[in-house]
């Protein structure tokens, strides 16, 4: 650690974090440490530039923590802190994101904390893997989809509206919701008095 | 905040224990107070106390045992001064010895490291005696310790001095009778940028491959077998790039505001209760 | 105000005035008078024309033959079965000349043409059967409140909806007298008994000549029991439709502040609720109403 400069601590990464870090397949690479990195680095630069990413649930789950602290690390220090600075130039491959990521990402979290990212879990898909002496090998896989908040696409759950229209409903909705309200002002008044 | 990047300092050559002070550069300009600074609370808590951090081994993170620990730490701190230093500052312990009677032991040297949270905390002092080199460790809060004086407030570009082991004598040689340099209130902490010149080889660690900043050119001085060696290091500089594995062992800016105001809280009703005025949360470098 | 506990339950005499045609003054409305208007728009009940009426459901369409301008939907719809007539709420008429529309159940039919059943179930209408069961709620809190009240009131019935959470009927002649708890709770006992005594909601579609002629503002003229109102959209089938029912408060209103504005809430009976469900609902309607201006 320098001993030049004071950068204040950054605050908690709002995700779940696996205690063991994962041993990532690594394609024809020895698996390492830094051969994981390098699966990360890459997963990790293909989010920012898509926002949106279906990949190996594994993957996403051991990815989103890397995006949180990287797009923490812009809101908390800016893009002028040399640290910041030297993690973005090595976690993104392609530097254009670097500008990207100041310039569109980070400004959406100015005001907000941890999570700035969601994970979705899809149905396990099966994809074929190769034809081994005219026999297809397939193989399933559990399917996540990693974004970033504030991305342009349509969300990935819909808003579910239980609301129906018959008079019991729109009555018992409107009474339960204002009757969370109230529970809700009784408790900030407690709060702070 | 701006903070001006690094290779936009100017880097003046540097002489044998100079003492570089250049508030003006290194401090950052803080315009207006955040609401931290407002509620009192320091930005540079983990470098000022890193006993008071959680352990860098997150499965040993155990809240309850830190909350112990951080009462009896803050008890101690209550009864004796234990000043602000730095890996690089010259520090003065007196301790008592048994075996010496009513007399008490002194020693002098820079720290060199500072290892272990909670009430574990310790750290080395090094110094020079009749030619030898000596590594006086430390436990922060040995009850056995009766005074520890920062004799000169500064830092160093490491954060850990081993390698003056294998560094000339004069770099760990210091007067024991130093008079004690007072660090003015509000300004930074001065950056000690000096590169240590090392012995002949062959040294105790690797120095040709690590990552000291403070070690002047160590691989014109490597024996060429270590440089053929070299071929076959593992060299892992790409630890730092591991932003988990880095959160995992540092601080959360939480745990700092929750400790703080604890600190500040158990301050408040000690000094209510009107026994001592001894402050515990403070800064050098801030403006207090 | 402190009326005794058996005046409340004193019955109104009928009055006898209609209006005459040259001030068309507002009429005062009452059961003769009704009868009356009947008699007007739909003829003479002696004189009777068969026509045919398709009734719609989803398996096949059944034509029925009846009178016109006598027999209501429901008539037709008891030719299905009786379940299918009482679960009616209001009804789709599709004439063979001119553009369908939505209408009461107990409203005559005058034209050859298709009707559909609407009930609470159906998915496709359900704000037009909302909005009518509101209306229908209100109108049924005047009527009772009329047989109950010893005074000399009459009533508005301000625009209100479901999103609303609770309806409202302005009670005017009351002197700007609220109602204590005990009246109330009176109210509301004699309001529930009126209810469980299945009464129909009598339609008439009243034409604008005919209106403006007897100065009846609205285009539908109710009864109810003994009581009739008029009013400006469809009305469910009878009272027996609705389930839960209470009146919830009463406040002044009205630019001289003497109108009493007494709400309440209710929800029909074919969608039962548990008892904390109508707690949390009649609760809120409480709390919106005092808020209301």
């Amino acid at each position: 650690m320098s001993a030049h400069r004071v950068a204040a601590s950054l605050p908690r990464i709002g995700v779940t974090i696996g205690h063991v870090p994962q041993k990532l397949k690594t394609g024809g690479i020895e698996p390492s440490r830094r051969a994981r990195l390098e699966v990360l680095r890459r997963i990790v630069t293909r989010t920012v530039r898509e926002e949106r990413v279906e990949l190996k649930w594994n993957r996403a789950v051991e990815a989103r923590p890397y995006v949180e602290r990287l797009i923490q690390l812009g809101v908390e220090r800016g893009p002028l802190d040399e640290y910041t600075a030297e993690m973005m130039e090595w976690w993104l491959l392609e530097k254009d994101l670097i500008t990207k990521m100041h310039e569109v990402i980070v400004p959406r979290f100015q005001n907000n904390a941890s999570p700035f990212t969601s994970l979705f879990r899809l149905p396990p898909q099966r994809l074929q893997q190769f034809i081994q002496n005219k026999r297809e090998v397939w193989k399933r896989y559990d399917i996540g989809v990693l974004e970033i908040h504030g991305n342009p696409f349509p969300p990935v759950q819909e808003e579910s509206s239980e609301q129906s229209d018959s008079i019991l409903d729109i009555l018992l909705a409107d009474a339960l919701r204002n009757h969370q309200m109230d529970l809700q002002e009784r408790l900030n008044s407690e709060k702070s008095k | 905040m701006f903070r001006p990047a690094a290779r936009e300092v100017v880097r003046i050559p540097s002489r044998f224990f100079s003492c570089k002070s250049e508030p003006v550069r290194a401090a950052t300009s803080k315009k207006q107070a955040t609401k931290e600074e407002i509620a009192g609370l320091i930005p540079a808590f983990p470098e000022i106390y890193p006993d008071f951090l959680q352990s860098p081994v997150w499965n040993r993170r155990n809240a309850l045992k830190e909350e112990l620990e951080r009462q009896d730490m803050l008890e101690r701190r209550m009864n004796i001064d234990i000043p602000e230093f730095y890996v690089g500052s010259i520090v003065a312990v007196t301790s008592s010895d048994k075996n010496l009677g009513s007399k008490d032991h002194r020693f002098v040297g820079i720290c060199i490291r500072r290892e272990k949270e909670g009430l574990l905390h310790q750290f080395t002092l090094r110094n020079t005696i009749e030619n030898i080199g000596v590594e006086v460790l430390y436990d922060l809060y040995n009850p056995t310790i009766k005074k520890i004086e920062t004799l000169k407030l500064e830092k160093r570009l490491d954060s850990d001095l081993g390698y003056l082991v294998d560094a000339l004598p004069e770099y760990s040689t210091f007067d024991f009778h130093m008079e004690p340099q007072a660090h003015p209130a509000g300004t930074p902490i001065p950056v000690n940028e000096l590169k240590v010149k090392l012995k002949n080889p062959p040294w105790t660690r690797r120095w040709e491959i690590s990552s000291c900043r403070g070690i002047e050119d160590t691989w014109t001085q490597a024996t060429p077998w270590y440089k053929r060696k070299l071929h076959k290091t593992l060299v892992n500089d790409y630890e730092k790039y591991d932003l988990i594995a880095n959160y995992r062992t540092s601080s959360t800016k939480e745990h700092e505001i929750y400790v703080q105001a604890q600190m500040q809280k158990f301050e408040k009703e000690r000094h209510a209760a009107g026994l001592t005025r001894r402050r515990i949360l403070k800064s050098a470098a801030s403006y207090k | 105000m402190k009326v005794p506990v058996r005046g409340l339950l004193a019955l109104r005499k009928a009055s006898t005035a209609v209006a005459t045609a040259e001030t068309i003054p507002p009429a005062v409305l009452s059961s003769e008078f009704f009868d009356h208007v009947r008699h007007q728009v739909y003829g003479d009940s002696r004189k009777v024309d068969k026509v045919v009426v398709t009734v719609k459901t989803e398996a096949k369409d059944k034509p029925v033959l009846v009178n016109r301008n006598v027999s209501t939907s429901f008539h037709c719809f008891n030719h299905i079965n009786k379940q299918f007539a009482d679960d009616s709420v209001l009804v789709e008429v599709i004439p063979s000349v001119g553009g369908a529309y939505f209408s009461s159940v107990n409203q005559p039919i005058q034209d050859q043409s298709e009707v559909r059943k609407i009930g609470f179930d159906t998915s496709e209408n359900l704000n037009l059967v909302n909005e009518a069961y509101w209306r229908s709620c209100s109108l049924v809190t005047a009527a009772f409140l009329k047989e109950a009240l010893d005074v000399d009131v009459d009533f508005g019935f301000p625009r209100g909806s479901i999103q609303d959470g609770y309806f409202s009927v302005a009670v005017k002649g009351l002197n700007g007298n609220v109602f204590t708890p005990d009246e109330l709770s009176t109210i509301n006992r004699f309001g529930k008994s009126y209810i469980r005594d299945d009464k129909a909601f009598e339609v008439i579609s009243v034409p604008k000549t005919i209106a403006e002629e007897s100065g009846i503002n609205g285009d539908h003229l109710i009864r109810i029991g003994h009581q009739v109102f008029t009013t400006d959209g469809p009305v469910i089938r009878s009272t027996r439709q609705i389930g839960r029912f209470s009146i919830l408060r009463s406040k002044l209103t009205g630019k001289s502040g003497k109108d009493v504005l007494v709400g309440g809430v209710s929800i029909p009976a074919k969608q039962p609720t548990s008892s904390y469900s109508w707690s949390l609902i009649a609760k809120n309607a409480n709390q919106k109403f005092s808020k209301s201006n």
